[in-house]
């Protein structure tokens, strides 16, 4: 493949990068070029975030993503971001060092989490379109017909007319971005994007975490959430639920931290991070609202009581997807084929499904559990929530509820699917299992330091 | 009042005791996450070699038919409807169960974009046969490309 592709790609991860780096600058986190430095990947990241969420609503408005449309959302964001600089003071993360061994073990943890990403980059460097049967039979189909057609085509072959038509269109439009930066359709530049924000996103969690978490304990956790067979299965998959998984584990680290360290900045952060994957998949919206209700219930329970911050975290993710509840509203959208919400107020359909239920909550613990895909995670941060439940019980009730929050919302879409249970858990439960491994995986170094930290206090 | 401070002396040094015992615990927890990490290490990168080995030497066009590869599609009659489909036509694909279950059609409306496919064959220009017979289609139609039992290309007569 000739380099003009990863030119193109170059030129939007600046952009983004600019974007990102516009909205840590209006929130005082970036103000310098050590702030640039450390928070290069959390930039990138959040950049992708939301120009993700104003692409999805200039679809929605009727706009079309060619490359100076996206340029200039770009711009925009950047130029709102540095703007409020002026009347926002600095805020400077400060970072938890290590001293003595400890530091080996931090270093063997950050070489294991360098050897995962060469590794995958290794993969994705001669990776072609990917295999995965909802990469290619919807969520790329998707992006190229943004591309090729200029927008959200509710036409014969157009945006609406593959599977999943309720989805919203942020992964799409973030694809199709990338096509019309990269001047082709062809899948493997995407491969190597999405490694970048993969890797983006380790930067970002390092960064976001260092302000809490000694290195010791920061790495082996980092490198256990970059080990995980899954997660790198997922990872340039080109599936939908590879930045919902990612977006998920952000917005839980920066609604940890809020809860630990009540910085509103952290909020702003959950909320960009919350909302773009509500915009992501459906699968975002409830493990987003139940982050964010628990921190506006610890908000008004916890004195000083200033519920603002997590109110807009709140109302941040319902807000990005209105428009495009309105949009499938105006076009006539079922919002899912696979199942009518409605359902879960019909008690005879629902004892009528019970047999559904029950052999979703049979097999179900063996994929939550499973070694083979998830190492021990899952055990880790159950354990880990119980060690640092009496000293920071809203932390434990944060991450035990956001993760269950996954796995019981899947658990009711087996209830009241309209597909064969049998194959409907087969065909989705590992894919959709991953963001609440990876949001464990994120709770994990926060609960550990929490557990081994010697203050009492509680939070 | 002596043994109220006795109580009170006791129950800090269980809680001090308590928190060294949860210290201990996690400290546990942090070396098992990276020995679970490290062990995975071998078996990540033998995963990537594999990947790697089996797409090296495969052209750009290769790879990205690598789906329909994989799922045991006819790669030649998608390349040749590429070619004969003009760019802003409506299609339809019409193929038999055990090629249904490669997840054709859908293949298909991935890989010819910007041409646009339809569910319904009576309302498209041309049509991509593959594993059923041209007689049941219901539409009259031209052969314009033929790869012998390995598929059909047709136009639809208007």
């Amino acid at each position: 493949m000739s380099a003009a592709p990863f030119l193109g790609l170059a030129m939007l991860d600046t952009l983004l990068l600019a974007a990102g780096l516009g909205v840590l600058c209006g929130l005082g986190l970036a103000r310098s070029w050590a702030d640039v430095f450390r928070h290069g990947g959390l930039a990138l990241v959040l950049g992708w975030a939301v120009v993700g969420i104003a692409e999805s609503w200039a679809l929605v408005a009727g706009a079309s993503l060619s490359w100076w449309v996206v340029a200039s959302i770009c711009a925009a964001i950047a130029a709102a971001g540095v703007s409020r600089a002026r009347r926002i003071p600095a805020f400077r993360l400060r970072k938890v060092r290590e001293h003595g061994l400890a530091r080996w073990v931090a270093c063997a943890g950050a070489a294991i989490v360098v050897v995962q990403l060469v590794a995958l980059l290794w993969r994705v460097r001669t990776q072609g379109a990917p295999l995965q049967w909802d990469a290619w039979a919807f969520w790329l189909p998707k992006a190229r017909s943004i591309a090729d057609f200029g927008g959200l085509n509710t036409g014969i072959g157009g945006f609406t007319s593959f599977a999943s038509p309720g989805y919203p269109p942020l992964v799409p439009a973030l694809d199709a971005t990338l096509f019309s930066f990269t001047g082709t359709t062809d899948a493997s530049p995407l491969a190597v994007q999405e490694w970048l924000i993969a890797a983006a996103f380790f930067a970002a969690l390092w960064s976001l975490l260092a302000v809490r978490v000694r290195p010791a304990i920061l790495w082996p956790c980092l490198a256990l959430l970059a080990s995980l067979p899954n997660v790198t299965a997922m990872l340039a998959s080109s599936l939908g639920d590879e930045p919902l998984m990612l977006l998920l584990g952000l917005g839980s680290a920066c609604a940890a931290l809020w809860l630990l360290e009540g910085e509103g900045h952290f909020a702003a952060l959950a909320a960009f991070f919350l909302s773009a994957a509500a915009l992501a998949k459906n699968e975002g919206m409830p493990p987003a609202l139940v982050m964010a209700v628990i921190m506006l219930v610890v908000a008004v329970a916890r004195p000083p009581r200033r519920p603002l911050a997590p109110t807009l975290a709140l109302a941040a993710p319902l807000a990005a997807l209105a428009p495009w509840w309105i949009w499938m509203r105006v076009h006539g959208l079922p919002p899912s084929p696979d199942y009518h919400l409605s359902d879960l107020l019909r008690p005879a359909l629902l004892s009528g499904r019970l047999d559904r239920l029950s052999y979703a909550a049979h097999v179900l613990p063996g994929h939550v559990f499973s070694r083979q895909q998830w190492l021990l995670t899952m055990p880790l941060m159950l354990v880990a929530s119980l060690l640092a439940a009496t000293r920071r019980p809203a932390l434990s009730l944060l991450a035990l509820a956001s993760v269950g929050t996954v796995v019981v919302a899947l658990l009711v879409v087996y209830w009241i699917g309209l597909r064969p249970v049998g194959w409907y858990v087969l065909t989705s439960v590992d894919r959709v299992i991953a963001s609440a491994v990876v949001m464990a995986g994120v709770f994990l170094p926060l609960l550990l330091e929490e557990a081994l930290r010697p203050d009492q206090s509680s939070g | 009042m002596e043994g109220t401070r006795s109580r009170t002396r006791s129950e800090t040094l269980s809680t001090t005791r308590n928190g060294r015992l949860i210290a201990r615990a996690a400290a546990v927890l942090v070396a098992v996450a990276l020995l679970a990490a490290a062990k995975q290490v071998p078996r990540s990168l033998r995963t990537a070699h594999a990947r790697v080995e089996a797409s090296e030497g495969r052209s750009a066009l290769e790879r990205e038919l690598a789906p329909a590869r994989w799922w045991g599609m006819n790669e030649k009659l998608l390349l040749r409807a590429e070619q004969v489909i003009p760019r802003d036509a409506v299609y339809s694909v019409v193929v038999g169960r055990r090629q249904a279950l490669s997840g054709a059609p859908l293949f298909y409306s991935y890989w010819l974009l910007p041409r646009r496919r339809s569910k319904d064959s009576g309302a498209a220009e041309w049509i991509v046969l593959w594993g059923k017979d041209r007689s049941r289609l219901g539409v009259a139609t031209d052969v314009v490309a033929d790869l012998g039992g390995e598929g059909e290309i047709l136009r639809v007569r208007r």
